[in-house]
């Protein structure tokens, strides 16, 4: 196949689906649920971008609406990653703290972050403090266990090799430990940008007066549904740009991990 | 007559295990003195890692002593440098070349500008220059090796301990290391200790070699080695003294390995 089509082949389904969903929609199956796919496309242009430089083409919608939600998942996945990665590979290396808070992690893990939901509007209220809590609390864990494991399966020589240099603490922390855990580290990060994004728009949805998942619930009541699916749609672009954006990151900051292992580039 | 640097007196290290304290090295003494090339062998799982982590501090001992310089050695310390077996996974991949030779020197309150020449110059001793903004991975084996013996040359070692470190190169990459470290050494005037399983390449390259028996292991023979320095690959390797010489160590080798029968009972062997 040449290089120039070789994209298609990944795309095609998607295309075929969509083309049946717009046949479908135009003729047999109506529904005043389900828009064309070609209306949501243009409901979306019309929701979220304007004719504004200014702004950079983005309208107010979307400044109301989406930024707050953007805001809340950088805070809350920021905590998270500092908090998680830091901790957990200082319980990775103190043994006896890593013992002792076992329990404690075991508890919060399998605590589903949404059950909190309700308790915590009551002690935040609708706030950002409260979304940014629950998005926190849920991207903690798995960063905190794989930043813990990471720390506690860095190289035995290597381990040896920094006492021999004998490094200050704070200098064997930041120059061997974290950087040794980093590829757990960024796996548990990967797998909290979808905790995140999922967290942002349940904890909107219930309480927020801004954001994307209060813009859903507002049109859902509204009945106006192709600006719900634009919104979804633009939630999935903004999962996978998210996605993206993380792989680039993560190819560029590790590289030294894949390549020394010889995996592919 | 020159003072000893490293003083190794009745050192033992035993591990706790289920079934009670399992000896690794039985009782080891010997002294290297200042500017010395001493390599110890002796047959393979008789200990030798077990005691080079030791004596550099790395392991904590059961019994005896090892002092440097007259002061009891317990802990890694300013003076002794470690070059491990594994470079792969002593050298820190995250890091440069650069980085990880300057590594050492970032805690020990060396100006900017002496750690930036003196990294050159151990980079340069390992001919290495060209590649301190390379990742070890983008490195040869025996190139990461060099990176590693230029890392425990930066600190100014008064005592390079070295642990099989050309135990993982090939053959022809092996012996010019075996100069280069030899070069090193008559250059920068730093002892070296020299753990190694390669017989002639103890004999090649140091003042004394020292060899251990099977594991519990303790010292069965200590012997100089009188060949004419600078060393040549052929030349010195073709002299009857280093086939005497070699022909002795090795005889010590496999004594010491026939003197522990396979189920580890001392088995008498006539002498």
């Amino acid at each position: 196949m040449t290089r120039l089509l070789r994209p298609l082949q990944w795309v095609w389904l998607l295309a075929v689906v969509l083309l049946v969903w717009e046949l479908l929609t135009r003729t047999v199956a109506q529904s005043l649920f389900i828009p064309p796919f070609s209306a949501i496309i243009r409901t979306f242009g019309s929701s979220w971008f304007a004719a504004t430089p200014s702004t950079l083409f983005l309208s107010d919608q979307f400044r109301e609406h989406v930024l707050p939600s953007l805001g809340r998942i950088a805070a809350g996945y920021a905590i998270a990653t500092v908090i998680g990665s830091c901790g957990g590979v200082l319980l990775g290396v103190w043994r006896p703290a890593g013992a002792f808070f076992n329990p404690l992690i075991r508890l919060g893990m399998s605590i589903p972050v949404t059950a909190l939901l309700p308790l915590a509007i009551v002690v935040f209220g609708i706030t950002n403090s409260m979304n940014i809590f629950l998005i926190a609390l849920g991207c903690l864990w798995p960063i905190l266990i794989n930043a813990y494991d990471g720390a506690r399966g860095i190289d035995g020589t290597m381990a040896l090799t920094a006492r021999s240099m004998q490094l200050s603490r704070r200098r064997y922390f930041l120059n061997v430990l974290l950087p040794g855990a980093s590829p757990s580290i960024v796996a548990g990060m990967r797998v909290s940008v979808g905790t995140a994004m999922v967290l942002m728009v349940v904890s909107e949805l219930y309480a927020a007066t801004t954001g994307l998942g209060y813009y859903l619930t507002q049109q859902q009541r509204l009945f106006r549904f192709p600006e719900l699916w634009s919104a979804i749609l633009l939630i999935a672009l903004i999962g996978i740009l998210a996605n993206a954006a993380f792989a680039l990151l993560e190819r560029s900051a590790l590289r030294w991990h894949h390549t020394s292992r010889g995996d592919a580039r | 007559m020159t003072a000893a640097v490293l003083e190794v007196a009745d050192l033992g290290k035993s591990y706790r295990s289920r079934k009670g304290d399992v000896p690794a090295v039985r009782s080891i003494t010997f002294d290297v003195k200042a500017g010395e090339f001493v390599s110890v062998v002796g047959p393979s799982g008789c200990g030798k890692t077990t005691l080079m982590m030791c004596i550099a501090g790395l392991l904590p001992i059961t019994q005896g002593a090892v002092s440097f310089r007259g002061t009891p050695l317990t802990k890694p310390r300013d003076g002794v440098a470690v070059v491990f077996q594994d470079y792969s996974r002593s050298l820190f991949p995250w890091l440069t070349v650069v980085k990880n030779v300057a590594l050492p020197l970032k805690d020990r309150k060396v100006p900017t500008a002496e750690i930036r020449r003196r990294v050159t110059h151990a980079l340069e001793m390992v001919g290495l220059g060209h590649a301190a903004d390379l990742h070890p991975w983008q490195l040869s084996g025996g190139m990461q090796q060099r990176v590693a013996i230029a890392r425990g040359l930066v600190v100014e070692p008064e005592v390079l301990i070295m642990d099989e470190p050309f135990a993982s190169v090939d053959a022809q990459t092996r012996t010019s290391l075996e100069d280069l470290l030899l070069r090193i050494w008559a250059e920068t005037g730093t002892t070296v200790l020299f753990v190694t399983h390669d017989i002639d390449e103890a004999v090649y390259l140091s003042d004394r070699v020292i060899v251990l028996s099977q594991g519990p292991s303790v010292v069965v023979a200590d012997l100089p080695i009188g060949l004419d320095r600078p060393r040549d690959q052929v030349a010195t390797k073709q002299t009857s003294l280093f086939g005497q010489l070699r022909g002795e160590v090795y005889g010590q080798v496999m004594a010491s390995r026939k003197r522990t029968s396979l189920n580890g009972e001392p088995a008498a062997v006539p002498r």
